[in-house]
């Protein structure tokens, strides 16, 4: 599925799906089917039930915006999505992947084909940027490595390609942690072009940044995914941010999908109702 | 008019006493069981601070026997002082190995199965309860008298502390890029080695410093019972009444301590005075850090001549290669052609790798100074076994009231040694501390400190059996003084750590220079301050089994004459016991932990 990268070869120039349109039945490597499925999935924790019987069908090549206010189960949802989260019950498909039965081998390598973007960046602060990109390339390759020097010089040069993609090579070898948060979010952009996924998940990815920062980190991240042909799923709590550039908006509360579809057919009252009563 | 008026506003209910939570009953019991224990311990133990005055003449008198001290032999101390160095390298080295594997299985977010981690801080438990010295009596018998037998005590005994600290920092581990490495596709170990492994480094690195200066304090006593080193010479002399040699002795220890103890913290904080990472990338210009240990573009230099830069050959690009990747050919200055898929050698990175290259050859070196043949314990795991399985099953029947008397001893030792450490030591750490004492209280302070525990705790009780006879009071005057010296640079490490923001902000309410300290220093640290006192009492105890050895008393006379005897099966009832005050003692450190803090 992952070819390993040869040495020498940059392959900066890879995309996803580069016939899918959106709506496309056609799936990522010629699967089938729906990039994402999941039926009637419902997750319990402790106290409280985060989704309850969510049904979700979402073609590939779709940019979905998932909204809804904190705590409605977005990131369970977006975490289910690659096994972060096991359901309490219902079936979760990505990718062609029964995601609630993978295990193992099987789980991390449907996990190299699904990127994800968090809310609060997850670098590892003492690594360099360098290393942090490249920890993108893991699933790909056998043993955990030391360090640069023990990745393969071909994956370097692809780390280098997409450093440069996000605009930060020349910070390559700095520490990660005294990157400014808008910075340090596009160093995790990076990393998961290393992964070269088709499906995107990003969960609140530009929450923590201010909002000049957090509108350039997010064109960014668009234009990457269009250029490529990836399908996205990301949760937004920003109404008007995610009209921009969503082709379908679901509307989350309590853990249900309250709303779904394009936003031209949306109005922003329907959409803001999703919002009511959920005072916190 | 405005007072009557504030008086109609408050409401009845209003009320300006802190609600009585939970944390502060825990506070006033630990408060009233502290004192009611120190009241209690001195009075089983007998204490008085009457015969340190009357027998500060017998000190005098023993002292006067010692000067000037005798340096005869020299070489051969300074070797056997050696050995005594090279044995607390390697016993920490091969702790901090062992440790590191015990602490991935040990810490609830590294470890494979909740009953691995269960396992793993048995482990933990056992090697911290069983102090070094009982393990050398254990490996001297197995292996008879030599250095391996020193070298696997501090080993063994090491595990405990390094792997419980170990556990704690793996645990410490941000949890979001754990995560993030894991959605990538990453397995298991790939994931620890990329997201765990660089973070916990440092701490890593320094707490096996620590560990380090601590053996080589612990090596010194291993000597008197057959494991190696200069400890065994002290013992002779000691036995002859040789004393003027055996001050001698003590001084070449004492330099050694002192000289170990710069050293360490020289490479502490030259690992964590180069954190601060490159400004720019493709610079070979090293950070623009302090360097405390040489100046950093001389350390580069050395390090560029000394150190080739790895596949230089077969990795560097040609220039159309360079040119080809984009971005870092034009942010790079022309006259430096390198890779620029490869990290740059910042200072930094010349330290960690100096320090790495510098901590094997230490190993290495000691190995051959001291003969240690480390394959030699591997063959003898038989033997080894063999002289385990003598202890057991322990025998608590033949000196049941030795036994008990003698546990309760060590613990009303460690309670009052503790207790009167920590009144002494808390002034002393405010006064260690570079925040709140004046520059050079804070330097006179420190020297003391660093005086006070180059004082290994042997040499202390012997002093004190001195001035007050055998028995339980001079081990516990050895310990407070030990106590003192430890817990005040445990307190003021603490205080330093104490953000200044709050401090700034109670002097901008015009608070005086006392208030401020105690609302926004002494405040902030309670809680470290309550967790170092437990942590001493654990050591506290500990030792007190050690200072049996020389007249101290306890449950460590009885531990020492049930091995003079080869009784061995009432010596495994005796290290069961001390296992099990040293459970407790955790499991109470434990709660006051969650309760207070």
């Amino acid at each position: 599925m992952h070819p390993l990268t040869d040495e020498g070869g940059t392959a900066p120039g890879w995309t996803a799906n580069p016939a899918v349109q959106p709506g496309s039945p056609v799936g990522p490597e010629g699967i089938a089917g729906p990039a994402v499925h999941l039926n009637q999935v419902t997750k319990d924790f402790a106290q409280t039930r985060a989704l309850d019987a969510v049904n979700l069908t979402v073609p590939a090549g779709q940019m979905l915006a998932i909204l809804g206010a904190s705590g409605s189960g977005k990131s369970t949802l977006l975490r289910t999505l690659n096994g972060l989260v096991a359901p309490t019950s219902g079936t979760v498909q990505v990718l062609g992947c029964d995601v609630t039965s993978a295990r193992g081998r099987q789980m991390r390598q449907l996990r190299c084909g699904v990127g994800f973007i968090f809310q609060q960046f997850g670098l590892v602060g003492r690594l360099s940027v360098m290393e942090n990109v490249l920890s993108g390339a893991l699933g790909r390759i056998r043993f955990p490595r030391a360090g640069v020097l023990s990745y393969p010089r071909g994956l370097r040069l692809e780390a280098l390609s997409h450093l440069e993609r996000v605009g930060l090579a020349d910070r390559a070898f700095q520490r990660s942690d005294t990157l400014s948060g808008g910075q340090q979010q596009r160093v995790a952009i990076a990393r998961t072009l290393m992964q070269r996924p088709t499906l995107l998940l990003a969960d609140e990815p530009v929450a923590s940044l201010d909002p000049e920062t957090s509108a350039a980190v997010m064109s960014l991240l668009l234009e990457i995914c269009q250029e490529k042909g990836l399908t996205v799923i990301a949760s937004l709590h920003q109404v008007e941010l995610a009209r921009g550039w969503a082709d379908r908006l679901v509307g989350m509360r309590s853990g249900s999908v309250v709303l779904d579809g394009s936003p031209r057919d949306l109005s922003g009252d329907e959409v803001m109702e999703i919002y009511r009563g959920v005072v916190r | 008019m405005a007072a009557p008026t504030l008086r109609q506003t408050r409401q009845p209910a209003m009320r300006t006493a802190p609600p009585w939570t939970r944390q502060r009953s825990a506070l006033v019991a630990l408060v009233l069981v502290t004192v009611g224990g120190l009241v209690a311990g001195w009075r089983y133990i007998g204490m008085g601070v009457l015969p340190l005055f009357t027998g500060i003449g017998n000190i005098f008198k023993f002292l006067g026997q010692t000067v000037p001290p005798n340096f005869a032999d020299f070489p051969h101390t300074l070797n056997l002082a050696l050995v005594t160095v090279c044995m607390a390298v390697v016993g920490t080295a091969m702790a901090a190995v062992l440790g590191v594997i015990v602490g991935f299985l040990a810490a609830r977010n590294t470890t494979p199965h909740p009953a691995v981690r269960w396992l793993a801080r048995g482990l933990i438990v056992l090697c911290r309860s069983i102090p070094d010295l009982v393990f050398a009596i254990i490996f001297v018998e197995a292996l008879g008298v030599g250095v391996l037998p020193g070298v696997l005590a501090l080993g063994f005994h090491s595990i405990g502390m390094l792997g419980k600290l170990f556990a704690e920092a793996i645990e410490q581990v941000p949890e979001q890029p754990r995560e993030a490495v894991t959605a990538t596709g990453a397995g298991r170990f790939q994931n620890i080695a990329t997201s765990v492994w660089p973070q916990v480094m440092p701490a890593f690195s320094s707490i096996t410093l620590y560990r380090l200066d601590i053996n080589l304090r612990s090596s010194v006593i291993l000597g008197y019972v057959g494991a190696g080193g200069i400890g065994f010479l002290l013992n002779q002399d000691m036995g002859v009444l040789n004393f003027r040699h055996a001050v001698g002795i003590v001084i070449v220890i004492f330099v050694l301590i002192v000289v170990m103890e710069y050293v360490s913290a020289l490479i502490r904080r030259s690992l964590i005075g180069t954190d601060a990472p490159a400004t720019a990338a493709g610079g070979t210009r090293p950070a623009g850090s302090a360097l405390p240990v040489l100046p950093a573009p001389l350390l580069s230099r050395l390090a560029a001549a000394v150190i080739p830069r790895p596949r230089r050959a077969i990795g560097a690009p040609s220039p159309d290669e360079a040119a080809a990747v984009p971005g870092t050919s034009g942010t790079l200055p022309d006259r430096v052609r390198r890779d620029p898929t490869l990290p740059p050698w910042t200072a930094s990175r010349v330290h960690q790798h100096l320090f790495a290259a510098g901590a094997v050859l230490a190993v290495a070196v000691s190995l051959w100074v001291a003969e240690i043949n480390p394959v030699s314990a591997v063959t003898s795991v038989r033997q080894i076994w063999d002289t385990f399985t003598l202890y057991f099953p322990p025998d608590f029947s033949t000196d049941r009231a030795g036994l008990i008397s003698g546990t309760l001893q060590s613990v009303s030792v460690a309670v009052v040694a503790t207790t009167v450490g920590v009144l002494f030591a808390l002034p002393i750490g405010l006064a260690a501390s570079r925040n709140v004492a004046g520059r050079w209280i804070y330097r006179i302070t420190r020297g003391f400190l660093v005086v006070v525990r180059a004082v290994p705790e042997l040499i202390l009780a012997i002093v004190f059996v001195v001035a007050v006879g055998l028995g339980l009071m001079a081990g516990t005057f050895a310990l407070i003084v030990g106590t003192v010296g430890f817990l005040s640079k445990l307190i003021a490490d603490g205080i330093e750590e104490v953000s200044p923001l709050p401090r700034e902000a109670v002097l901008s309410a015009g608070a005086a220079k006392l208030q401020e300290t105690v609302t926004s220093v002494i405040q902030p640290a309670a809680p470290a301050l309550v967790g170092d006192a437990m942590y001493m009492l654990d050591v506290n105890f500990r030792s007190s089994t050690v200072l049996g050895l020389v007249g101290g008393g306890g449950i460590g006379f009885i531990l020492f004459q049930s091995v003079q005897v080869l009784a061995y099966r009432t010596t495994g009832a005796i290290i069961l016991s001390t296992f099990v005050v040293v459970l407790l003692i955790e499991i109470i450190t434990n709660w006051l932990r969650k309760e207070l803090i």
